[in-house]
């Protein structure tokens, strides 16, 4: 039943989305998949929510691209091998539509570089899709990569979800996938999941209430791109090429969330004039950890600063404290360091008595 | 109870509920905004070690009052508020670090091993007790309402308090730099960790006289591009921080 609902569910993502006229989409129960170009109609046994993301959003491309009265570019619907039970999906790395991979895809920002892997291959299905490894509580944000110039603010419409995949473990045998949040509206900037990147500046989110150890989630980010109905497209995307058509973009992309670890600081290096703290973090890339610092001088004045290198402009003396507490946003560690250079030493000039005179 | 009854309480708890959140909430707010101006004034006392340096001492800002239209303070209160704030704001990400470790023997340990002393340690855990760490995000809209009141110094508190990396950490950077040198410092000396796009990074390696840089990104850069960034990059020095405003809403750099 939830297994229908969860479809049922995408099906409605599909319908409310304004770039694809409801009236031409029809629910797909899980076990019958009929978008084959030729019409045949496909099963399979898998409930994953991966396999009913993939399918759906396969629906969608076929959907749009049905519209757009052209061939879509690239091989994506023409890869997908539909007998019935199998079904290969290696498209589903990058936004399947009308765009080439590097005009579209988002990545999620914050996480280290995702990997690329093959995974969740059980006996019928082969996904090939990055993975991110993030921590619950942690600031994460959403980007459009490869832009060629400018801005994060391309997608016109976008909504994204996250489900929990029936790999994790806390759910034991339990098959179906778990709808966590439900559809949001990336134009929205209320309640949590919610993204913006439409000009506004607050665009990182915390993924919370999530801290029960490690666990899989699936993660989907669809929309439609400066598409319109009427054949206008925002032309301020030239690089796409998408005059007249209508494009959708969707990414799936597998994040690994895990209980979060505190950052771990290496050391703090004294370079001319600076100091640099150099830490890392298992779940959080270099740029989004927080560095804050309390130096102290001899005169015990403190100096509060911001950033990985700071400088040591204005601190006097020749001894000076320094601590730095980095951040991910959900944890910190402190490291505190003591300089000191000892004023040159007076030449000595007393007789030395001891000393025999030749 | 009868049907009528608990028809009633059904429709009119929640109702109730609502009411008295949005009360709540609103008192907070109003709590908050009184922080706010005590904060301003210098009265409010935070309950945390400041910097004994005072505004003359630390590094001057070329903020001009005269261009900030919504300021009608003097700057110097500000200022002190500014850097009661950054004081109070490194005391409680120490506290996050404290707050991280769910042992606190394994915690004196730790701190044991890299030289501190038991005394030291000690005063820190009893510094932190009690104390709450507010995220980033709950900061962010302390300090964004406080420069909606016209403190242009919680602009650069919020250049300070998000990671460069995020494109919301990069916007308020960007927006101190117009009137800020410590803004201005920060980007020079973290250039590579904040999230700039080629034609930010172009433009700010420019002011900054990041000669390698703005050679490498002109190679790959449209000329007419890159000659508008130089352009403005250029008129940014002579420029008041309202017009540096008006450049980073330009296309190009936004």
């Amino acid at each position: 039943m939830k297994n229908y609902n969860t479809i049922k569910y995408l099906a409605i993502l599909v319908m409310v989305s304004p770039s694809v006229h409801s009236s031409t989409f029809e629910q797909i129960p899980l076990t019958e998949y009929s978008c084959k170009p030729n019409g045949q109609t496909v099963k399979w046994n898998d409930t994953s929510s991966w396999f009913s993301l993939a399918a759906i959003t396969n629906t969608i491309f076929k959907r749009g691209c049905k519209y757009a009265q052209r061939q879509i570019r690239g091989s994506y619907i023409d890869d997908v091998e539909v007998i019935r039970g199998s079904l290969d999906l290696s498209i589903l790395p990058g936004p399947i539509g009308c765009q080439s991979r590097s005009e579209v895809p988002m990545s999620v920002v914050g996480s280290h570089m995702p990997t690329s892997e093959n995974w969740f291959i059980p006996t019928q299905i082969n996904f090939k899709a990055d993975t991110y490894t993030i921590s619950a509580n942690t600031p994460y944000e959403l980007h459009q990569k490869d832009q060629s110039k400018r801005g994060t603010n391309r997608l016109d419409k976008w909504y994204s979800q996250w489900i929990i995949s029936p790999s994790d473990p806390s759910f034991g045998n339990e098959k179906a996938p778990n709808v966590i949040n439900g559809r949001k509206n990336g134009h929205s900037n209320t309640g949590p999941m919610t993204f913006s990147i439409d000009n506004n500046p607050k665009t990182y989110q915390v993924l919370s209430n999530m801290s029960r150890g490690t666990r899989e989630y699936s993660f989907s980010i669809g929309g439609s791109i400066g598409s319109d109905f009427t054949g206008n497209i925002n032309m301020d995307w030239p690089s796409a090429k998408i005059n007249g058509e209508k494009c959708y973009a969707t990414t799936l992309y597998k994040i690994k969330v895990e209980r979060n670890a505190k950052p771990t600081i290496h050391s703090i290096v004294k370079n001319a004039s600076n100091l640099t703290a150099s830490a890392t973090d298992k779940h959080t890339a270099d740029s989004y950890l927080s560095y804050t610092w309390e130096v102290t001088d001899i005169n015990n004045r403190k100096h509060y600063k911001t950033g990985k290198t700071i400088s040591l402009s204005g601190i006097s003396g020749n001894y000076y404290s320094a601590i730095v507490t980095v951040s991910d946003g959900n944890m910190s560690s402190s490291l505190k360091k003591i300089f000191e250079t000892a004023p040159p030493r007076p030449i000595d000039v007393r007789p030395c008595p001891t000393c025999q005179i030749p | 109870m009868n049907m009528k009854k608990r028809v009633l309480i059904t429709l009119f708890f929640p109702i109730t509920l609502s009411v008295i959140y949005i009360l709540t909430d609103n008192n907070d707010r109003q709590e908050e905004s009184k922080s706010i101006y005590h904060a301003k004034t210098g009265e409010r006392d935070t309950g945390v070690s400041s910097s004994n340096a005072t505004p003359s001492e630390e590094q001057s800002d070329t903020f001009n009052i005269a261009d900030a239209e919504t300021i009608d303070e003097p700057i110097e209160p500000l200022k002190e508020w500014y850097l009661k704030e950054l004081s109070e704001y490194f005391f409680t990400e120490f506290c996050r670090s404290v707050q991280s470790n769910s042992n606190v023997d394994e915690y004196i340990q730790e701190r044991l091993t890299t030289g501190d002393d038991y005394a030291e340690v000690d005063n820190d855990i009893s510094k932190c007790e009690g104390v709450t760490v507010k995220d980033w995000g709950q900061l962010s809209l302390r300090y964004e309402e406080e420069l909606k009141l016209g403190n242009q110094y919680a602009e650069l508190m919020l250049a300070k308090i998000n990671p460069p990396g995020f494109s919301h950490g990069r916007y308020w950077l960007m927006q101190a730099s117009t009137w800020s040198q410590e803004a201005m410092n920060d980007i020079d000396m973290n250039f590579d960790n904040v999230a700039f796009d080629e034609m930010q990074k172009l433009f700010y390696a420019k002011i900054l006289n990041k000669d390698d840089i703005v050679n490498d990104l002109a190679k790959n850069i449209e000329s007419s591009d890159y000659y508008e960034i130089i352009e403005l990059a250029n008129t940014w020095n002579t420029s008041t921080p309202k017009q540096r405003k008006v450049i980073l809403n330009h296309e190009l750099v936004k």
